[in-house]
């Protein structure tokens, strides 16, 4: 099994909540107690950044119910995880608001060196919410717009966001979008409607679960070259020219 | 249901964009007017190619336009909503009439996003340019760095400006160089046929690049994805709709062997990432295991593909996942081009088409098993023709090359260029890279042999073979210069009129499918009468009975469903809803569901009959378009005779099968009357002039389309007559609710 090599430039603090909060485990603590937590190496950086509300104390929930679970083995881009998705929560289909993605690596992959994409290796990401236990989109929002629900999911409140993107600059992988349209951030709630419609079972939502790593490789073994940088010939011509 | 102050009007994005890459002006306008009457797709860029382009326009003139179009259920969550449709002027049938080139990919689907329900590509420019979209910002680009590049490298190049999320429709050098098989690639392998490409090259328009962020704005949410989960769960089967497996298996009642729903235990996607995926056994009611269902790679290239198959893909917005994905050493070695893939003609040009004329050794084991250097060659194709944004003509390019090659003609007629391609190597099997050189030259549009790509039109002329149209092999059905697409042999009569409407190869599915489906015969029959009025619709494969009418029920039904599914735009390769996977409902397929998916979108109210009117009204512009452009035997343009000019059969459905007679078991042969005969009634169904085949005033009248008949009543075109449309129209409308009990529209 392949290294989930995109991984490795994020963070791991949060895993380090696991040693002082269970699962679904709540806690309100003062801004001062998290500042201390991050000195000693116990919170991500990320997490003393800005208060998650405006009395100087930070709601602390761990982990939510459910999460998303991808293989992209089995993903054939058809994209209709992102028009339900949308519809479900926009009554609109949106694919560009969606709170999983596929239709930005379904050419290339995460990107030309990836050697992935229906032009390559015919496997691309998908980028789905990994229902953080200490959420960095909710943590940077400078406008606590990001609230958790009883479920430990943690949804943006479309009354306070303003649209920043911190939120998106802030997820280790770029999950939540701002929404073209609305001007409003989204994100994961994780109701399953994606995987309900996914025509190959490649969506499974499951309890929840570390998915940092599950969601396979992120780059082809063995990259073709690239055509835009190989070849100034058409059709193959190479050989027969 | 989301507002429209925020998202705007429901279904439609409302707008259409023009470029005029003379003069350089970019504007857009609104299509709310053409909503009702014309839908979308198809039926937009057919009214614009009707209002806009002259009757003699030539296709290679600024004055001629590209029209690309989508429609209310483009982009929306409705499965299969996917396609996207061009009309343009044909580049290689007689006279160059108005002409549709439907392809999927992501290019329609974007485009809605972008905000736009079309694009209008008119002028020309001097130099290369590529029109970007990128949401409401559009913008004429230099195309000069990609000008010559094959369709893979423009996708790359243009993608890393402009993002990997935009779509990339691109012609290749065979568009550049004019030539009239020339397409138009998306997504990397999804083609916009019909000379297309061509057009696009005469105006200097390397490629339409599209990035889209918006929203299809949707009227009922909910309903949208409750049908979508009845429909996928119940109503659809796999790839062109077929409904039972193709191997016995302990769910399914019947099994039949050509069926495309190939799925079977111990059958994988062998060369999936982290090790073989099994398509398995999957069933009705399992919308999880839909996308398995249709292994394409191993159904057009035989078992040797399994171990290059890394899974399946297909269009925007399908569940029904078509498009084989292969990653094949050769070919890669051969081409430079890594994973390839199709799931028509391109995935197996050689050994369905080429070999049907011409043998080549090695392709096939001695019980006729395709073999491993098979899938090379098909691939090797594949790759290069969609590189080169070379079209088929339905696969005519292949049976062309392989008639021209086994009879001489090419050695006769390429002196010297004869020997330049290595025609022992290609056809002893062992030199797969031999088609590279014979498809660019093609392509380049300057070596003799690339006639080929002009069609047989000019090819058969110049190169005097005329007789090739009446040979059956040719496949070639109508002498205005296309070939078969399930024809004759596709419910007789039926298809045989079918395949005359269009001014090129018709790309009718709603017949085929019911015929290809898989269920016995004397079910069909019953379901024919439910849907067509008598059991007589249909005819067993290969044993006919004369012309009735109900079989010209089915067939004006067969085009009406093509007709709006290009409007709308959704798949009809698969679409329309005619049968069903699940012996629960007895087999029984949803015809209402167009109309309840296009009331969900839109918030009209529209019943499966208003939606087959409006799609009669688009098939009838276009007969009424070519009415004007059309030349008669003495070549005088504007021609209403379509019997004698137009809907012409060739000779060989009349002559096939020498020793037996048409109407015995055992062929497909057609009788001359009998095929006078079933034109006359398909006319009838369509209030045309049961006589000449064009459209009358009265049916113009009943259509709303009063502009249309002014029009050929001036030019002394529009006779009388035609069977008012109260006479001559069955309904639809909830024919098989009955069966329907799941349907989450009926109990609403």
């Amino acid at each position: 099994m392949n290294e989930n090599t995109a991984l490795e430039q994020v963070g791991s603090g949060a895993d380090r909540l696991d040693a002082f909060f269970t699962r679904r485990g709540f806690v309100k603590v003062s801004g001062a107690f998290v500042a201390s937590m991050v000195a000693l190496g116990l919170l991500p950086d990320e997490a003393a950044a800005q208060p998650t509300s405006s009395n100087g104390q930070v709601d602390y929930y761990a982990a939510p119910t459910h999460v998303l679970k991808v293989n992209r083995a089995r993903c054939t881009g058809c994209q209709r995880c992102e028009m339900s998705c949308t519809l479900t929560n926009d009554g609109v289909s949106q694919p560009a608001a969606a709170r999983i993605h596929v239709h930005d690596g379904f050419q290339y992959g995460a990107g030309l060196d990836t050697g992935d994409g229906i032009f390559y290796s015919a496997e691309w990401m998908i980028r789905q919410c990994h229902m953080c236990k200490a959420a960095m989109c909710q943590t940077a929002c400078p406008h606590g717009a990001i609230l958790t629900n009883d479920n430990g999911v943690r949804y943006v409140d479309a009354d306070k966001c303003v649209g920043c993107g911190t939120c998106v600059a802030s997820c280790p992988w770029n999950i939540p979008v701002v929404n073209t349209v609305t001007g409003k951030s989204a994100k994961c709630i994780a109701c399953g409607r994606c995987a309900d419609q996914c025509p190959n079972g490649a969506i499974e939502l499951v309890e929840w679960e570390n998915v940092n790593h599950s969601s396979g490789p992120t780059r082809t073994e063995d990259p073709a070259p690239l055509v835009s940088e190989t070849q100034d010939y058409v059709g193959g011509g190479k050989i027969a020219q | 249901m989301a507002d429209t102050a925020t998202y705007g009007s429901y279904g439609w994005a409302g707008q259409i964009a023009r470029v005029n890459l003379t003069d350089g002006t970019i504007s857009v306008e609104s299509d709310e007017a053409m909503q009702d009457d014309y839908i979308g797709g198809m039926g937009f860029a057919n009214k614009i190619m009707y209002d806009e382009v002259p009757a003699g326009t030539a296709w290679d003139a600024p004055e001629n336009k590209a029209v690309l179009a989508v429609g209310p259920l483009t982009g929306s969550g409705v499965p299969l909503g996917g396609r996207s449709t061009w009309a343009t002027l044909s580049t290689f049938t007689t006279d160059y009439q108005v002409v549709d080139c439907h392809c999927g990919g992501q290019l329609g689907a974007t485009l809605k996003y972008s905000g736009h329900d079309g694009l209008i590509i008119e002028g020309a420019s001097d130099k290369p340019v590529y029109i970007l979209i990128d949401d409401d910002k559009i913008s004429i680009e230099d195309a000069s760095s990609v000008w010559g590049k094959g369709t893979r490298e423009t996708n790359e190049a243009l993608c890393k400006k402009h993002g990997f999320d935009a779509c990339v429709a691109a012609i290749g050098p065979a568009g550049e160089n004019l030539l009239p098989y020339a397409c138009v690639i998306n997504t990397r392998s999804h083609s916009a046929g019909a000379g297309l490409g061509a057009v696009l090259g005469s105006k200097k328009c390397k490629a339409v690049v599209v990035r889209g962020t918006k929203a299809v704005n949707v009227a009922d949410p909910q309903m949208v994805s409750d049908l979508s989960d009845y429909m996928i769960a119940q109503v659809l089967g796999s790839n062109n709709n077929h409904v039972v497996p193709s191997t016995q298996q302990s769910w399914a009642e019947y099994y039949d062997k050509g069926s495309r729903w190939t799925a079977k235990k111990g059958l994988y996607w062998a060369a999936a990432e982290g090790g073989p995926i099994e398509t398995g056994e999957p069933k009705p009611f399992e919308p999880n295991t839909m996308g398995y269902r249709c292994m394409k790679s191993t159904k057009d290239m035989g078992p040797e593909a399994e171990k290059y198959t890394v899974k399946m893909a297909g269009c925007h917005g399908c569940p029904v996942r078509c498009y084989s994905q292969v990653r094949v050493p050769q070919v890669r070695e051969i081409t430079g081009y890594d994973a390839t893939g199709n799931t028509c003609v391109p995935n197996f040009p050689v050994t369905s088409y080429f070999c049907s004329i011409q043998d080549i050794e090695g392709m096939t084991t001695e019980d006729g098993t395709l073999t491993d250097m098979s899938v090379v060659y098909n691939q090797v194709v594949s790759a290069t023709v969609d590189d080169l944004g070379l079209w088929c003509n339905y696969a005519q390019l292949y049976r062309d090359l392989a008639r021209t090659y086994k009879e001489g003609i090419l050695q006769r007629e390429l002196g010297d260029e004869y020997g330049e391609y290595d025609w022992a190597g290609i056809m002893a099997g062992t030199n797969p890279a031999g088609w590279v050189k014979v498809l660019t030259d093609i392509a380049f549009n300057k070596k003799k042999i690339s006639l080929l790509g002009h069609g047989p039109i000019v090819w058969c002329k110049e190169w005097d073979d005329m007789k090739w149209f009446d040979t059956t092999k040719s496949c070639l059905i109508n002498y205005r210069g296309w070939p078969v697409h399930h024809a004759i042999e596709c419910f007789g009569q039926v298809g045989g009129v079918y395949n005359m409407m269009f001014n090129r190869d018709d790309m009718i599915h709603s017949a085929v499918n019911f015929q290809g489906c898989g269920l016995p015969i004397d079910l069909k029959k019953e379901m024919a009468a439910e849907m067509w009025g008598g059991e007589d619709a249909i005819d067993p494969d290969k044993n006919y009975t004369p012309m009735n009418e109900h079989k010209a029920e089915f067939c004006w039904w067969s085009i009406v469903t093509d007709v709006l599914h290009d409007c709308l735009t959704v798949c009809n390769w698969v679409w329309p809803m005619a049968m069903a996977p699940a012996k629960e409902r007895s087999y029984r397929g949803d015809l209402d569901l167009e109309a309840q998916f296009y009331t969900a979108v839109t918030g009209k109210e529209v019943t499966i009959d208003d939606l087959y009117k409006a799609a009669e009204r688009v098939m009838t512009l276009q007969r009424a378009n070519t009415v004007r452009g059309m030349k008669d035997a003495d070549g005088n343009m504007g021609c209403n005779d379509f019997r004698n000019v137009h809907d012409v059969i060739t000779e060989w459905p009349f002559t096939k099968d020498p020793d037996i007679e048409p109407f015995t078991a055992g062929t497909d042969k057609m009788e001359k009357d009998d095929f006078q005969t079933a034109l006359t009634m398909v006319y009838k169904r369509f209030g045309w002039d049961e006589e000449l085949g064009c459209p009358t005033k009265q049916c113009l009248e009943d259509l709303g389309m009063d502009d249309v008949a002014s029009d050929l009543e001036d030019l002394g075109l529009l006779p009388d007559g035609g069977t008012p449309y109260d006479e001559r129209t069955r309904k639809y409308d909830g024919i098989l609710s009955k069966y329907c009990g799941d349907n989450p529209a009926l109990s609403a």
